[in-house]
């Protein structure tokens, strides 16, 4: 094999991985992503300074199972960058379907929305949100969650009425001496607020967002008619130069813009796909003008590294081929040319979400 | 894309478009049982040198394929394969073949998917389309081992003129296969009298048999050959056929050949494994991989796209087109990948050797 240029873009997700089982083995407290019964069975944790190459980006991927609040006594809390919470289904035949009901408090005055459906929470930059609670779980796999947080370095400051800086150094250090890093810089308020969580008025609830309301692809087809005029023009310029959806390409795929986060300079996807083959055909590589991450998980909750499907894709305009059977995110800078991404197998229906650094997503074909 | 150390190991087949087979574009085979549209490619001047030609076309019409020339010789070994195009039925011909096959003109009739083994020297057609009874008509395939087509024509039934024609055709070049045709001396009449129905070469003619790739269908002996081949970790892929016929040396009466034939259907790799190879390897005799589609009305389509890495550095190529691979002796290839599946296609290797011994290599 040539000397290997784009290495550095593709990462196992493992990269991120938090050993969840020591950290809920830790005596109290348990650590600061496992503080909590709601909080995740399995969770990996990339960030830009120290997995991304630097991207102005923090973003998760895990399991949850567990009924009940997510931060135990930590919460509400901030972060000094915006930032999206991402709830799906485990049922690949079916994006529509969470399997859990979820209620998350948004605002100091922690108004209480909750939802039963795939959806997506937008936090804007500074703004109190939390406890989040898991309130019950109907599907046996669980659900799946992943956040996508427009900084580089995991950031918050915690509000909770139960935590407290000794706490906090205390969960830390314990962390590492799991031989975990945690990939989070934590504050602790000097304003604490009461866990109190109040009936919404409805002042968040564009905040809150189903995935189905962004939906362009069902069974395979795409749902033309849920296009915006703009969306249209993009799809029938791609038909007249002859581009068409690959059979390796999403069952069920959903696309929010910044238009749909509130005017993040955000994008992102969620969707599932099951089937072996090139994902684009009549276009080889392609750029962007913004950064993205390309992220390939497996929806197996008993294993977080596995993927179920081996993927390759090319990187750069020398299209060097990267190969992987694993849970993988690939880093994608502004103007570097990605794809094709062509599945050579897959075993068992896996996820894949892209987040982009930019509310569109502008898409120009390199070859 | 890559384009690099052995781009001259993968070659279009339309390179080899002979115009001249064309049933309705030349007199010398207009109503005849020949081919609408076919490709022949030879050692000498497509495959690198390969002490091989091979053909691939489609098939409509009835009766005499080389009306007054038959029978021939050559002076190297062939295996003439009759096969389907119904992508879900392997075991169907969907036409009826008579072949002569001696001098005693011993006709052999059959109506499946067949090989029929013709030694070197040995005479042999005519071959007869009695009856198409599929209406897209079926395929024919020539594997000779010889770099360059040679026939020595023994009809009794060609006229001075048309003989006179050919070698003009031959001395231009350009037209027509590239074969070198020459004249015997002795001609041998065909008639219905001189027509035999005996038995002393049914051991040259052999139905196709499919063995099943899956492992539920598998035979003992079938399975052993399965176990053999994935004891290593390799394992079937995605986008790999159902149903592959593949006959050894010792199927066709101990040529140095072996050859497969089968569907595709579905994108994917070929081979999963062993490691991450998935399904890289050499051969210790050389070998060529072809691709063809199985549209009669267009031989130029394929249905499919295709990548195959080549060598040990895993150059890769794409094609999309009707292709022909070949594979040296030891150079390494795959995995073969079909990145789309727009029509059923189909694909033969082509190996010259009795066996076909693999090693899996990264």
């Amino acid at each position: 094999m040539a000397k290997r240029k784009y290495a550095h873009l593709v990462k196992p997700l493992s990269v991120g991985g938090m050993d969840t089982e020591v950290m809920k083995g830790l005596k109290i407290p348990k650590g600061a992503f496992a503080n909590g019964p709601g909080n995740a069975d399995s969770i990996v944790w990339l960030n830009g300074r120290d997995h991304l190459e630097g991207l102005n980006l923090n973003f998760t991927w895990g399991f949850y199972s567990g009924i009940g609040d997510w931060h135990t006594g930590q919460d509400p809390h901030t972060h000094p960058y915006p930032e999206c919470l991402v709830f799906v289904g485990l049922d690949s035949a079916n994006l529509n379907y969470l399997g859990a009901e979820i209620e998350i408090c948004l605002g100091e005055e922690q108004e209480a929305y909750t939802f039963d459906e795939p959806t997506v929470v937008i936090v804007p930059a500074g703004m109190p949100h939390c406890p989040l609670t898991t309130k019950r779980v109907w599907s046996p796999k669980g659900f799946g969650f992943y956040l996508a947080s427009l900084g580089n370095v995991p950031t918050t400051t915690w509000m909770g009425e139960g935590v407290s800086e000794e706490a906090m150094k205390a969960m830390q250090e314990a962390a590492a001496k799991s031989g975990r890093q945690i990939p989070m810089t934590s504050y602790v308020s000097e304003k604490r607020l009461k866990k109190n969580p109040t009936k919404p008025t409805g002042k968040y609830a564009h905040l809150i967002k189903p995935l189905k309301t962004g939906m362009v692809t069902q069974r395979g087809k795409m749902v033309l008619d849920r296009l915006t005029p703009e969306q249209r023009e993009q799809f029938d310029e791609m038909v007249k130069t002859g581009q068409k959806l690959g059979p390796g390409n999403a069952d069920h795929l959903t696309w929010m813009y910044g238009k749909d986060l509130e005017g993040l300079e955000m994008n992102l996807t969620w969707g599932f796909y099951s089937k072996p083959g090139i994902w684009h055909r009549g276009v080889g590589a392609h750029v962007h003008p913004t950064d993205e991450v390309l992220v390939f998980a497996g929806l197996d909750p008993t294993d977080i590294n596995y993927l179920g499907a081996k993927i390759e894709i090319d990187m750069g305009e020398e299209h060097e081929r990267y190969i992987f059977d694993k849970p993988t995110v690939v880093i994608c800078p502004k103007g570097l040319p990605h794809n094709p991404v062509v599945v050579r197998w897959v075993d068992k229906p896996y996820a894949f979400y892209l987040i982009a650094l930019g509310g569109e997503h502008k898409t120009t074909a390199v070859d | 894309m890559a384009k690099g150390k052995y781009e001259h190991l993968l070659k279009p087949l339309n390179i080899a478009t002979v115009p001249q087979m064309m049933r309705d574009g030349a007199d010398s085979f207009k109503n005849t049982g020949n081919a609408d549209s076919i490709y022949w490619l030879n050692g000498k001047e497509h495959l690198e040198g390969l002490e091989l030609n091979f053909s691939w076309g489609f098939y409509t019409g009835l009766g005499n394929w080389h009306p007054g020339m038959d029978p021939h010789i050559h002076p190297y070994p062939e295996a003439l394969v009759w096969v389907g195009l119904d992508p879900d039925n392997v075991e169907y011909l969907g036409a009826e073949i008579s072949y002569c096959l001696g001098e005693e003109l011993e006709v052999h009739t059959f109506d499946k998917p067949s090989v029929v083994i013709v030694p070197a020297g040995m005479p042999h057609c005519p071959s007869i389309t009695q009856d198409v009874t599929n209406p897209i008509g079926y395929s024919f395939m020539i594997f000779s081992l010889g770099a360059e087509p040679t026939t020595t024509w023994m009809g009794d039934g060609m006229t001075d003129k048309q003989i006179e024609q050919m070698r003009q055709a031959q001395a231009e070049g350009g037209r027509g296969p590239s074969m070198v045709s020459s004249f015997s001396e002795k001609r041998i009449k065909v008639t219905p009298e001189t027509l035999t129905y005996g038995h002393k070469y049914d051991h040259f003619v052999k139905p196709l048999k499919p063995f099943s790739t899956s492992l539920d269908k598998l035979t003992p002996e079938e399975r052993v050959q399965y176990e053999k081949v994935t004891s290593d970790g390799m394992k079937v892929g995605p986008g790999n056929s159902g149903s592959l016929v593949w006959m050894y040396g010792k199927d066709l009466e101990g040529l140095e050949l072996n050859f497969t034939w089968g569907f595709y259907k579905s994108p994917g790799v070929w081979h999963r494994g062993p490691g991450d190879s998935d399904g890289a390897h050499v051969h210790p005799t050389d070998e060529v991989l072809v691709f063809v589609g199985t549209d009669p009305s267009d031989i130029d389509y394929l249905g499919a796209e295709i990548s195959i890495d080549m060598g040990k550095e895993h150059e890769r190529y794409i094609f999309d087109k009707p292709t022909a691979v070949i594979c040296p002796r030891g150079v390494s290839h795959n995995p073969v990948i079909a990145r789309y599946v727009d029509r059923p296609y189909a694909f033969f290797v082509i190996g010259l050797s009795g066996e076909h011994k693999t090693t899996y290599v990264d």
